[in-house]
């Protein structure tokens, strides 16, 4: 399996489309410290209950959560850059453009959540209805826009089984 | 505690914060005080924004220079009707997993 570190905007966006523990069928799935505490810390759970579904699938072992070398330093997106080059992991999962800024010029493999549910389709984890429902939520609820959603639909159609 | 200040604006202004201050039955003092601190606000708000926008900062910074947690910047986001700051580039050069 595939090594993937995420930020806490995609582990929002796979929880916001009842993808996260799909995914950790098919990838180790890796989180560093500040973006545990970013999407699902105790005082987040009581605000937002969905963060609760981040929390058991740490507590099951399915997601890991590291602690970078260097400490916290408070921005979830720099601390999983810095973690996925300390655990030499094969890919980065960012929803965040300054990250994926980041990634292109440091050469980091990265993907995004469109992406991702595109591959759980592929890869037989979800049904192509499932997979639509999941692009509309990253349009509506994750803020995707359009022409990045509408190319995504076509993408799945066009590998429509 | 209340710190005085003093500042200079035009007579229109002035005119419009006595009668503003006249509708809503309250001081010209505390209806300066409120429209300040809601300036400040708005005006913060739209710099943190057009910055993420830009790219000039992550998601989880611009949440929190905004005091809030990236669950509701997300929701800010669908009130303000904007999008993420992920381009369609970015989308099409995004790898499989």
């Amino acid at each position: 399996m595939k090594k993937l570190v995420a930020d806490s905007s995609s582990i929002i966006l796979l929880t916001k489309c009842s993808l996260l523990e799909k995914l950790t069928q098919v990838v180790e799935l890796y989180i560093p410290e500040t973006v545990f505490d970013e999407c699902a810390s105790e005082k987040l759970i009581t605000k937002h209950p969905d963060a609760i579904a981040i929390r058991r699938l740490v507590e099951e072992n399915k997601i890991h959560v590291k602690t970078s070398s260097r400490g916290n330093i408070e921005k979830g997106e720099d601390e999983a850059i810095l973690l996925y080059n300390e655990i030499n992991a094969d890919i980065l999962l960012c929803d965040d453009g300054r990250a994926i800024k980041i990634c292109k010029v440091l050469n980091i493999p990265f993907t995004t959540t469109p992406r991702v549910v595109i591959d759980l389709y592929q890869k037989r984890i979800i049904d192509i209805d499932f997979a639509k429902e999941a692009l509309n939520k990253l349009e509506i609820l994750g803020r995707y826009s359009k022409d990045i959603i509408s190319s995504a639909l076509l993408e799945l159609i066009k590998k429509r089984r | 505690m209340l710190i005085p200040i003093t500042i200079r604006i035009s007579k229109e202004i002035l005119n419009k914060i006595k009668r503003f201050s006249r509708e809503k039955q309250i001081a010209e003092s505390e209806y300066l005080r409120r429209i300040i601190e809601k300036g400040i606000k708005v005006e913060r708000e739209e710099e943190i924004l057009v910055a993420y926008q830009k790219g000039e900062i992550h998601l989880s910074e611009a949440a929190r220079k905004l005091d809030m947690d990236i669950w509701d910047f997300f929701r800010l986001l669908s009130e303000r009707n904007m999008t993420l700051n992920v381009s369609l580039e970015d989308w099409l050069n995004s790898n499989e997993i």
